[in-house]
């Protein structure tokens, strides 16, 4: 069993609250007295609904609670003045809510033609304010998961690995990055060498203790496609600068020659001590 | 000793699921149900990591965040946004704030253990 299947009672419980809160908020709102709080409370409710919903896979409700969050947050955000006609969406949207969440607990089926009625509605709002880039974000069963989406690297089956340069910034640092969790990462997707490049260690007296002056060489042969251990960078992409290449027989022949400290073996990881 | 986390989130069914995700991965687990709950829990208590919402009321993840960054003692905290949202913006404006990484929902355990295990050895 689904270790998670056990929160599942909790989630309906905490869908009916939320709808409950959704109908008590949509039975007094109107254009004339439609507030933020108001706006926030529903989309934040809807938005729980869908977080639960994928978590558990229940995809119709998935996809329709993403639109209707979508609207929602068009709102909230007054990219898009409410309208009677659009409390009426609200309202209708909220009943085909309930509905969907009923039918996902009691492994039910619903009414499609209610369900449809109230999709064609919100598309039309998205829609007519997609050139906003009021996008609904992505469909039903896409994840933004990385890993799940990976897919293979069709380059990477034709090398054996990647060169890869890396060098934090002091940002990264501060956001509580550490660098050598990166390469650790890294190293479990295959055999690692590495070079440090100390060149830029200043005089003790001179360092900042939150700076970054060190890079890194790094030869990674791997069977993993680069998307698969880009993966470590997704958090720092833009706190540091890295590239790679793909490592071929040629290029790792020259890896294997460090160079500046042939007599020092390299540690578990691949790292070369740091000269002091 | 074991180490410790904190899971914020506004959605019970979230918060106990990451509390027992983070349990399983070796954490003692406290939460909080929204950002100014979460001030109140830190207060008191420290932790190895922080799992956040980003969408709560009272207090949402951005700003909780951004306090936190203004503690000495949660400089060096790996602080996690756990969200359904995934826009360009909102992964900008969570570094702005000093975010350490992001996690989007749905919720995938394996995932978040492997992140949190990622910046929190």
């Amino acid at each position: 069993m689904d270790p998670l299947e056990q929160f599942k009672a909790t989630f309906f419980e905490e869908c009916h609250e939320y709808l409950e809160d959704v109908e008590q908020e949509l039975s007094g709102l109107s254009p004339e007295t439609a507030d933020n709080e108001s706006l926030n409370a529903i989309f934040r409710a809807v938005h729980s609904i869908k977080g639960g919903a994928g978590t558990f896979g229940f995809d119709q409700l998935i996809e329709f609670t993403h639109r209707f969050e979508s609207v929602l947050d068009l709102l909230r955000s007054h990219e898009l003045e409410i309208t009677d006609e659009i409390v009426d969406v609200l309202l209708a949207s909220s009943d085909v809510q309930v509905a969907l969440v009923e039918a996902a607990e009691n492994d039910e089926t619903v009414n499609e033609e209610l369900v449809s009625a109230a999709t064609e509605m919100l598309d039309a709002i998205l829609n007519g304010d997609s050139t906003e880039g009021a996008d609904p974000g992505p469909a039903a069963g896409e994840t933004e998961n990385i890993e799940t989406l990976s897919e293979p690297n069709a380059t990477a089956a034709e090398t054996l690995g990647f060169k890869i340069g890396f060098k934090p910034h002091p940002d990264m640092i501060r956001r509580a990055n550490e660098p050598l969790l990166i390469l650790r990462e890294l190293a479990s997707h295959g055999d690692m060498t590495i070079e440090a490049d100390c060149s830029t260690i200043p005089a003790l007296e001179d360092i900042d203790p939150e700076g970054a002056y060190l890079s890194w060489s790094i030869s990674l042969t791997t069977d993993a496609s680069e998307d698969e251990f880009l993966e470590a960078f997704e958090f720092i992409s833009d706190d540091c600068d890295f590239d790679v290449s793909p490592l071929t027989d040629d290029t790792s022949d020259t890896q294997a020659e460090t160079g500046e400290m042939p007599d020092i073996e390299p540690d578990e990881f691949g790292f070369v001590p740091v000269p002091l | 000793m074991s180490k410790r986390a904190i899971t914020v989130d506004d959605s019970r069914s979230m918060r106990e699921m990451v509390a027992y995700t983070l349990t399983e991965a070796g954490f003692d687990v406290l939460q909080a149900e929204d950002g100014e709950d979460a001030l109140e829990v830190l207060g008191g208590n420290e932790v190895d990591v922080v799992v956040t919402d980003v969408n709560m009321p009272k207090m949402d993840g951005i700003t909780l965040v951004r306090k936190l960054q203004k503690k000495p003692e949660f400089k060096s905290t790996p602080i996690l946004i756990l969200t359904t949202e995934s826009g360009d913006d909102l992964k900008q404006r969570g570094r702005d704030a000093g975010a350490t990484g992001w996690i989007v929902k749905p919720f995938d355990p394996a995932k978040l253990t492997s992140v949190v295990h990622k910046v929190c050895p």
